[in-house]
């Protein structure tokens, strides 16, 4: 197989759940625009279209940068022939495909929705072309920096800004236009020229800082307490917790998220953006509090096989503590992206059109969701897992991101239930789960 | 001798494990007292680790049962588990903390622990315990894991691969320790490993698992004595191969044989020359030549 299609391929055809996205993307993409009835006002499907291309490509624009690193990181692949030329052509042709995939997206809408007469022509079509592509390269030359480690993210972060802030310096109100042009087309052919150079002339690239088993992970603690004295059930919470204590972890996201808000408020202002839409993605920003708790309740499920000898708890109890300790660090991190959803409500003007007790609910509440998806993967089982996932991103986008993006104004206080239902019945498959549990080997908790 | 000494510390019935369907483990029967050596044999596959895993409630039986100091092995209480050291095969340290932060840890879910000893070990096998377990190489993390193991001097040492990724010499070392323990009547352990010289320095009994099946428990000494090569030589070539019973292996090469048998009796040799008019050398083997032909 060629490693064109190798990538492919484990971009999004690995794992289970993103064969799932796959499927119901590619479905969503083709019947999208043939669907009777619109999902969202004022009639158009388009959405339909992108939400569909999105679930395909959501896998590898988060976390291709991380493959590639991966890829590119063994000294095997220096000696194999052309090896990193051919990873890179690769990737070039993967960027190419997502950037066709896109503009198909768009032509498939125009030829069923548009009459003939108003649909875009060859030059419409080729800016599009462009602008996509500048996009695509972003989304992986981007990632490919942010994955060796914080300072590459904010590497990364510095030169997403930098084009607008020069062009806006230079007096050209509109960036994109630029792209569109034959100077816009040079700058991108140069980047990827740079970009090619410096990667095919690399002594060694490193693999990514924040996956990697042997690297360190963001926002670990510097330094613990001396662990001497400790009583036993804070020694279980802190091997469960990787050292770090709750406040300790409350207080890292509280920093992370803030600055995170900060560089989004600095890219609105110099990008002189439309406020709500600012104000749509900062707050969405917090919605990281469903992942981060469902992160933090795979990493406990990870760890508790250690404990099943150390702690002297069965099954039932360990999975009690487990989940108490989980509990009680999701509400400690609940804390924290509350205080910035109050930093951002007593701020930022105009609001979105909701009550601010519906918005905080539709951000927090899926994070008790994705925290017993989390704890459950002590065990995992293909068939309900992605299911389960795929339902509570399909949830999140209805219930939070549409609504908060204009796609539709309305608050959902039935789904937010229905999402809490979702977690209560997360929790018995958990708590099933552990019952039961045989624990797998080889899994290294960092 | 306390009422915990008489009893066997593990006790294995019928036990099976089956997973997608395979029978990974079947009808395994053991029981082993309190101050053996125990090594763990078996080819990649056997179900070596899984019968560990069985064994220390790490995962729960298809059939049958297992117990450890006289507790189900899948609900053991606080007082059982914290009898039990456990190197598993795949080091399960949290890579954020230092080695001394995880050693504190684990040391504080311990009732007692021996921080004399964890310190001597640290130091004689060098193991920097200020450094991020992430930054570890693999031996040293072997290390650590166990340290960790022996801190609170287990009645019960569970070792799966123990020493795979140790240099010769903290190999050396970690053997001084084992064969220190093992010299404590009352402290029993279980070892895993594909290095059967170092299970011949250190058990005194042996379990070897084949395709998932029990194929052999014993006294190590026993199966010494039991499989032996018979060097054949007789006045004129073998027209065929002399049929032996018990035979595992057997080769022919003009007038001299070389055959592998068990179930070895010495009184045997003299019926077996008489009966082939052949002379007869019994060589005794090492337990990697009975491993092998075991599984020939």
């Amino acid at each position: 197989m060629s490693t064109y299609l190798q990538l492919l391929r484990i971009a999004c055809w690995q794992h289970p759940l993103q064969r799932v996205l796959t499927v119901a993307g590619a479905a969503l993409l083709v019947i999208g625009p043939f669907l009777p009835v619109a999902l969202s006002p004022p009639g158009s499907r388009l959405p339909q279209t992108f939400l569909g291309a999105m679930l395909v490509l959501v896998t590898p624009i988060l976390l291709g940068g991380a493959w590639w690193r991966a890829l590119s990181a063994p000294r095997s692949l220096r000696l194999a022939p052309h090896g990193r030329l051919r990873l890179l052509l690769a990737v070039f042709a993967v960027v190419l495909t997502a950037t066709l995939l896109w503009l198909g997206c768009y032509m498939l809408a125009f030829l069923v929705q548009v009459p003939p007469q108003y649909r875009p022509g060859f030059g419409d079509y080729a800016s599009m072309f462009t602008l996509t592509l500048v996009a695509a390269t972003y989304l992986s030359i981007g990632p490919f920096i942010a994955w060796h480690s914080p300072a590459g993210l904010l590497a990364a972060l510095c030169l997403w800004l930098l084009p607008g802030l020069l062009l806006r310096t230079a007096g050209i109100e509109m960036p994109a236009e630029v792209w569109q042009r034959p100077p816009g087309w040079a700058a991108l052919a140069a980047i990827w020229l740079v970009f090619s150079a410096w990667y095919l002339r690399a002594r060694r690239i490193a693999p990514s800082g924040w996956l990697k088993p042997g690297g360190q992970m963001l926002f670990v603690p510097e330094a613990v307490a001396a662990p001497r004295g400790l009583s036993p059930r804070r020694g279980v919470d802190g091997l469960l917790l990787g050292g770090a204590t709750i406040p300790r972890l409350a207080l890292q996201w509280l920093g992370v998220v803030f600055l995170l808000l900060l560089v989004q408020a600095l890219i609105a202002h110099y990008a002189d953006s439309e406020p709500l839409r600012v104000v749509a993605v900062m707050f969405w920003t917090l919605s990281l509090c469903a992942i981060v708790s469902g992160a933090l309740g795979f990493a406990i499920a990870q760890r508790s096989r250690a404990l099943w000898l150390l702690a002297g708890l069965d099954r039932a109890a360990l999975y009690r503590r487990c989940e108490g300790l989980l509990l009680r660090a999701g509400l400690g991190i609940g804390l924290a992206f509350g205080l910035l959803f109050a930093l951002l409500w007593s701020t930022l003007a105009p609001h979105p059109p909701w009550r601010w007790q519906y918005l905080l609910a539709s951000l927090l509440v899926p994070g008790l969701a994705t925290a017993w998806l989390g704890l459950s993967q002590v065990k995992r089982i293909v068939w309900w897992d992605a299911p389960a996932a795929v339902a509570l991103c399909a949830a999140w986008y209805v219930g939070t991101a549409q609504p908060l993006f204009g796609i539709s104004g309305r608050e959902s206080w039935g789904l937010l239930a229905a999402e809490v239902l979702g977690a209560v019945v997360l929790r018995e498959v958990a708590r099933r789960r552990w019952a039961t549990v045989d624990w797998p080997r080889g899994v290294t908790p960092r | 001798m306390s009422d915990v000494d008489v009893k066997p510390v593990i006790v294995v019935e019928g036990l099976g494990k089956t997973i997608k369907g395979r029978a990974i483990l079947q009808d395994v029967e053991l029981a082993l007292p309190a101050g053996q050596v125990v090594g763990l044999l078996g080819k990649n596959g056997a179900g070596k680790s899984t019968l560990l895993d069985l064994l220390l409630g790490f995962a729960l039986p298809s059939a049958g049962r297992c117990s450890i100091f006289g507790h189900d092995s899948a609900r053991l209480p606080e007082a059982a588990k914290a009898q039990i050291g456990f190197v598993p095969q795949q080091d399960e340290l949290v890579g954020m903390l230092t080695g001394a932060q995880q050693l504190g840890f684990v040391a504080s879910l311990h009732r007692q622990w021996d921080r004399a000893l964890v310190d001597r070990l640290a130091r004689e096998w060098e193991l920097p315990l200020d450094r991020r377990i992430s930054t570890l190489s693999g031996g040293e993390r072997q290390k650590l894991s166990v340290l960790l193991a022996l801190g609170h001097q287990p009645r019960l040492l569970v070792l799966d691969e123990p020493a795979s990724a140790l240099d010769p010499v903290a190999r050396r070392r970690f053997m001084q320790e084992i064969l220190e323990i093992a010299g404590d009547p009352t402290r029993t352990l279980v070892y895993s490993t594909h290095l059967v010289g170092d299970l011949e320095r250190a058990a005194n009994r042996l379990w070897i698992l084949r395709e998932g099946r029990l194929a052999f428990d014993g006294e190590l000494d026993a199966l010494k004595e039991s499989v032996v090569r018979l060097h054949l030589s007789a006045s004129r070539d073998f027209a065929t191969l002399p049929a032996l019973p018990n035979a595992l292996h057997a080769s022919v090469q003009g007038r001299l044989a070389q055959v592998t048998v068990q179930a070895w009796e010495p009184a045997q040799a003299a019926a077996l020359a008489a009966q082939w008019d052949v002379e007869i050398e019994v060589e005794p083997l090492g337990l990697e030549d009975i491993f092998l032909a075991l599984h020939a």
